[in-house]
């Protein structure tokens, strides 16, 4: 083999691993499921992502002005499936809170949580919680459950939760 | 005498004198000497020689004295290249009286490797919270890998002592084999005086501050540099159980099963011998064993990549990075009068010192062309790639400091006096560094 060919043969060698890398790695660079684009403000503070339900999307969207008048801020929201946000959540992407309901996808993502979830009551006959991922996503789940967002949930169709929320007690 | 090959009737303290001669001049000289990448096997051992009044090396070594080879040379460059960081260290805390030695230790990554060998890994993807901070809850301990957790855990079983010093001395220690490991990765290379250079060269840039602190690079770069010396000098079985050890410790171990699966291939299409395969195959078992455990124990085979895009490590090709930065220097008066703004353009404008260190080593391979081996390109180019498509990881000095051959074309390019004048302003820049981190990390 000349030295020619050798150096050929050499840079092909390594540019095919790379290639097989660079696919490997691309491949895995970002596996996200529901995005949150929706972003609601009333300045700069506090910043919360926040996932919901599809189907509770209207409602919890409207607790978010009140919401952002007690504490300034912006609340970046998305709206998916169930198992959507779940496998969200279980990907590693960054949110702070999520709406779910009880089921499958919220025994998935129990585990992740910051604090056990609570409920929030229910619509269309299917019983929703709330549940914080981060420190972040506490404030907001609060007022879903305990503060002003209860209310403006009720008024948007949800039913009041059947037990006392556990981050009561 | 330039180009001559170790010869088994010769003593090592005369081929290494000889090969420091030869090498030792000009650029010139460089040309002459070629000692090629892979070497047949191990290096002669050295013929014994008769006790005498002052009893010979040689004969130190009989009696169970004489360090191994390179060691000495390594451990007072890595002794050596600590005085800038203490002190900056007791610079830092004789300026900050609030602040400790422990609690400089145990930040950022420290505070993770301490936190797993105290508790092992969550059952989780996101560890359990700590505090009542914004971001409490919000990173994940799969993203770091057991490899030096373990090495924690061991020194404090050997030595009894708490947690925090058994994390300075494991980093310690293996700091000062990365450095003797660098040595004879170098060595390998192109003889003794490229493996004083890659040694010092290493041991002085900026980014080896982390071989004092608590980070894993220490054991990861150890294990690299010997698991590529080893591969070199075709020790298959060696090289992979080394690699193992860099697999199970940083992710940017998988570079190396890169480079050994190249150097197999080449193997089995130019000369049908299977038996380098063995290297990739055990490198590879250290990563393996993790995903498996962390399979097992969170449920998601994916846990460390997962764990990452909760560390925001995302593929962009450094685009963020370079906008971050182009945003800064658009806005530098702004940014100038905002602290954490400051910070983090002191940040970038090191970064930007460790892209240009890539690009010298970058320059050296091109210089080198001629006796560039094959692995340790491969190794180099997926871990400059690592370095550079992640934004969160970025050219810094510590993330640089992985690309180990670099070092080791930069030695045998650069003429000893340009290598030494480097070298010492590189120490100096240590210290500089070393503050500047502390300075802009506590709060």
């Amino acid at each position: 083999m000349t030295r020619r060919t050798a150096t050929t043969w050499r840079v092909s060698v390594v540019s095919l691993a790379l290639v097989v890398v660079l696919a490997l790695l691309g491949a895995c660079g970002r596996d996200s499921t529901v995005r949150a684009n929706r972003v609601t403000s009333s300045g700069e503070g506090h910043q919360a992502t926040v996932l919901v339900d599809q189907r509770t999307l209207s409602a919890v969207s409207a607790t978010f002005p009140p919401y952002l008048s007690r504490l300034p801020g912006v609340v970046t929201a998305g709206a998916g499936s169930a198992a959507d946000i779940a496998t969200t959540v279980k990907h590693g992407q960054r949110m702070d809170a999520v709406v779910l309901p009880a089921g499958p996808a919220l025994d998935r993502v129990r585990g992740e949580l910051f604090l056990p979830p609570s409920p929030i009551g229910r619509l269309g006959g299917t019983e929703y919680w709330a549940g914080a991922v981060t420190a972040g996503g506490l404030p907001f789940v609060t007022f879903l459950t305990a503060g002003r967002g209860a209310t403006v949930l009720q008024a948007h169709g949800f039913t009041k939760p059947p037990v006392p929320s556990p981050m009561l007690h | 005498m330039p180009g001559a090959s170790p010869t088994p009737s010769r003593t090592l303290e005369e081929l290494e004198t000889d090969t420091a001669r030869a090498t030792a001049g000009t650029t010139d000289d460089l040309e002459v000497e070629r000692v090629p990448g892979p070497l047949p096997g191990p290096l002669p051992e050295p013929r014994p020689e008769p006790p005498g009044e002052h009893r010979p090396p040689a004969d130190r070594r009989r009696h169970g004295l004489r360090l191994p080879r390179g060691l000495g040379f390594s451990a007072a460059v890595y002794l050596a290249t600590r005085i800038p960081i203490l002190i900056a260290i007791v610079v830092y805390l004789r300026s900050h009286p609030r602040q400790q030695l422990w609690s400089i230790a145990t930040l950022r990554d420290g505070w993770w490797y301490l936190k797993l060998a105290n508790y092992g890994y969550s059952d989780t993807l996101r560890s359990p919270a700590t505090n009542l901070s914004d971001t409490a809850h919000s990173y994940s301990d799969w993203a770091f890998f057991p490899g030096y957790p373990l090495l924690i855990k061991a020194t404090h079983g050997v030595t009894t002592l708490p947690y925090l010093p058994s994390t300075l001395i494991a980093a310690s220690v293996t700091g000062l084999l990365a450095v003797w490991a660098m040595y004879l990765l170098g060595e390998t290379f192109g003889g003794v005086r490229v493996a004083r250079g890659s040694a010092l060269l290493f041991a002085a840039w900026p980014g080896s501050a982390a071989l004092t602190f608590p980070y894993s690079e220490g054991l990861f770069l150890a294990a690299t540099a010997g698991s590529l010396a080893l591969l070199l000098r075709r020790r298959w079985i060696a090289a992979g159980l080394l690699g193992a050890v860099a697999t199970a410790t940083r992710p940017t171990g998988l570079a190396l099963v890169a480079a050994a699966l190249v150097v197999a291939v080449v193997a089995i299409v130019r000369e049908r011998d299977w038996r380098p395969l063995v290297t990739p195959i055990l490198a590879s078992t250290g990563a393996t064993a993790f995903v498996i455990f962390g399979w097992v124990r969170t449920g998601d085979v994916m846990a460390w990549r997962h764990a990452e895009n909760l560390w925001g490590q995302q593929l962009d090709f450094s685009k963020e990075l370079v906008t971050t930065f182009g945003r800064m220097l658009t806005t530098l008066h702004a940014t100038l009068a905002s602290p954490p703004w400051r910070t983090q353009l002191i940040g970038t404008l090191v970064m930007v010192f460790g892209f240009l260190g890539l690009v010298a080593m970058a320059v050296a391979l091109w210089r080198q062309r001629h006796r560039a081996n094959l692995a340790l390109v491969a190794y180099a180019l997926v871990t400059t790639f690592m370095i550079i498509g992640y934004s969160a990881v970025a050219p810094r000095p510590r993330t640089v400091l992985a690309v180990l051959p670099g070092f080791v074309w930069l030695a045998a390019w650069l003429p000893r006096r340009t290598l030494i004048i480097a070298s010492s302003l590189l120490i100096a820049g240590l210290g500089l560094l070393a503050w500047l981190w502390m300075w802009a990390v506590i709060p």
